[in-house]
């Protein structure tokens, strides 16, 4: 009756989550397009980085209008130094000795020599006078001079000493039988001595003319103007290539500030983008967790449905059953067994869907102590009245090793692991204790500790489907054709993580095993088997 | 009879000045490197210059414009004379200068001119 009753309801129904709305696609922000990017922005400009080459070459235009504006002002100012005419004069006095006295050592006419040198030196006259002042030779016939009367010539004349005099002259001096100065005409007269020939040149200067020259030479020279040309011309080009660099340089750095910019724009876009996906993907991870809250509690609503109503009907039929009156004696205690096993069912489902709301509420404290493995098995084996008329309980080597537990924790998972394994369909169960799992586990909740002791529990049953078997410790969680409230083994992972321990599970298509690790307590292990 | 005394002195001083006769007088003092005129600025018109050689050196006293162009100029003056140049000078600025150059002992020259014997005096009308 009560198969009869569980093989009710188990429809397979799926709840439609197409009503859940999805979050509607978030946009990404973007650049407008008509925004140039960052590569392009300076690129597409005309606009390029100054060269250096720029400024150099206009520092050296700048060197070169200095240099030339300084050269300037020293010309100029040498023009405009006020100088006598002595360095003329030696210099004119020198070439016309050196001139003569080459002449005459070649046994030149004297006059004819002296012709040559004033027109070389394209001077008024030049002539030969001995030391005594007499006039031995002159580049006019008739020239005469002022030379006798002048003592200080004479004097040079005397001495060899170069000496050079302006003077008016005393009388007219003719050249080429003409008067060439009046009297009181202002003459330069100078005098210088001969080499290699005795006596002295003397070199007549208008001293008007060569002053004016002179003058005229002082003024501002060519030479001065050309070179400030030349140093402002250098100054202009300079300056301009400083202008163009300037303006090319700040063109330059609004480009950069502009590109900066873009960048920064750039750089918050992609970090809102990213702080958008973020957020995107904690609400679809949030709707997801919705949406299996909502799975799980329909689950539980159906569970309710299907787990609480079927035992309730079949003690409601039965009581309603054992209200006619035809009954007899063999049918009511048939009817009877049936109310008290469902009514035992549910007592065990409500018990254990209380302590779950308790220990989620209130949590799990256990005081951990050293037990003896021994003890542990001892009242697994006492606990199970079934084993021993069913099925034996098989407690193998390593009884005698302590455990750092709680002894009735212990033993309630153990028994519940057990008689999980009888309603799931298994007909040998086997309990055993071991510091070291055959299998490796392919499913492990809670902490291994390093060194643990393994309480085992197998059975003999059809084995956990693959796809149920990493939500098999889950709360609810349980196969859709198996019975049970989904409850026993969440229950069981809890209590052995407060344990301090870890539950792992092996299964295949001959059997399961689950395995409770809890922490040896120290004592030694005793290899042997204990019979 | 004080007013007078000081009416005649005006009168002869206009008579002085407007008949233009009279040369203005000034000297000038040539001396190792200076040429020392007594004034810096002369009326136009001629001026006697009375030229004295206060040096050890001979000097001349060469009188130019300021374009070079010669106006007049001393025969040598020996050291300790003095001779008198009278030259006629229009407004302008002219140079006073001495244009000997001779050989020292050691055989440098020494231009009369470079060496700083020239001065700039101003003829104003």
């Amino acid at each position: 009756m009560a198969q009869d009753f569980a093989g009710k309801g188990r429809s397979r129904r799926r709840l439609r989550w197409g009503r859940h709305r999805q979050p509607p696609p978030l946009k990404h922000l973007a650049l407008p397009a008509d925004l140039p990017s960052v590569e392009n922005h300076t690129a597409a400009s005309s606009t390029r980085r100054p060269s250096r080459w720029w400024v150099a070459v206009a520092l050296a235009c700048v060197f070169i209008a200095v240099v030339a504006l300084g050269t300037a002002f020293a010309v100029q100012r040498a023009a405009d130094k006020p100088v006598g005419e002595g360095e003329l004069f030696l210099e004119d006095a020198s070439t016309a000795a050196r001139s003569i006295s080459d002449a005459m050592s070649r046994g030149g006419d004297p006059d004819d020599v002296v012709r040559h040198v004033r027109n070389d030196l394209t001077i008024e006259g030049v002539s030969i006078v001995a030391a005594d002042g007499a006039i031995e030779a002159s580049s006019s016939a008739t020239l005469s001079g002022s030379l006798l009367e002048n003592q200080f010539l004479l004097g040079g004349a005397e001495r060899g000493r170069f000496v050079a005099l302006a003077a008016p002259i005393t009388r007219p001096l003719f050249v080429d039988g003409v008067v060439e100065w009046e009297q009181g005409t202002v003459l330069y007269e100078v005098l210088a001595p001969l080499d290699d020939v005795a006596g002295s040149v003397l070199l007549h200067y208008d001293v008007a003319e060569l002053l004016e020259r002179r003058a005229r030479d002082s003024g501002v020279q060519t030479e001065t103007l050309l070179l400030i040309a030349f140093g402002a011309l250098m100054a202009l080009l300079a300056g301009l290539l400083l202008l163009g660099w300037a303006r090319t340089a700040r063109r330059y750095a609004q480009m950069e500030h502009e590109s900066d910019l873009l960048r920064q724009h750039s750089s918050e876009l992609a970090q809102s983008n990213q702080q958008l996906s973020e957020a995107r993907r904690a609400a679809e991870r949030a709707l997801h967790l919705a949406e299996e809250k909502n799975r799980i509690r329909a689950e539980f609503v159906l569970m309710i449905n299907h787990e609480l109503r079927t035992p309730l009907t079949s003690v409601v039929t039965g009581a309603e059953l054992m209200s006619a009156e035809d009954l007899s004696a063999e049918q009511r205690s048939v009817i009877t067994d049936a109310m008290v096993s469902d009514g035992r069912r549910l007592q065990e489902m409500i018990g254990q869907m209380l302590a779950v709301a308790r220990i989620e509420n209130r949590g799990l404290a256990y005081e951990l102590e050293e037990i003896s493995a021994t003890s542990v098995c001892d009242a697994v084996t006492s606990a199970l009245p079934w084993t021993v008329s069913v099925h034996a309980a098989e407690l193998n080597e390593h009884r005698d090793a302590f455990v750092l537990t709680d002894q009735t924790a212990l033993v309630h998972v153990i028994t519940s692991l057990a008689n999980n394994a009888r309603t799931h369909g298994a007909d040998d169960v086997r309990i055993g204790c071991t510091d070291h799992l055959e299998f490796e586990p392919m499913h492990e909740v809670g902490v291994r500790p390093d060194n643990a002791i393994f309480f085992t529990v197998a059975d003999d049953g059809p084995g956990i489907a693959p796809d149920f078997l990493p939500r098999v410790f889950e709360k609810f969680e349980k196969d859709s054709f198996s019975p049970g409230t989904g409850l026993g083994l969440y229950m069981a992972r809890m209590m052995v993580e407060a344990v301090e321990g870890s539950l792992s599970v092996y299964t295949s298509a001959e059997g399961t095993t689950f395995a409770i690790a809890v922490p040896l307590a120290g004592a030694e292990l005793v290899t042997e088997p204990v019979g | 009879m004080r007013r007078v005394l000081a009416a005649s002195v005006i009168l002869i001083a206009a008579g002085c000045t407007g008949g233009g006769a009279a040369a203005t007088s000034a000297s000038v003092e040539l001396y190792e490197p200076v040429i020392a005129p007594s004034a810096d600025t002369f009326s136009t018109g001629e001026v006697s210059l009375a030229v004295t050689n206060t040096g050890r050196f001979a000097h001349t006293l060469v009188v130019t414009t300021d374009s070079g162009r010669v106006i007049t100029a001393t025969e040598l003056i020996q050291s300790g004379e003095s001779v008198d140049l009278v030259v006629d000078l229009a407004p302008g600025t002219y140079q006073f200068t001495c244009r000997i150059v001779a050989q020292m002992d050691d055989g440098s020259l020494l231009d009369h001119y470079e060496a700083g014997m020239n001065t700039m005096v101003t003829v104003t009308g």
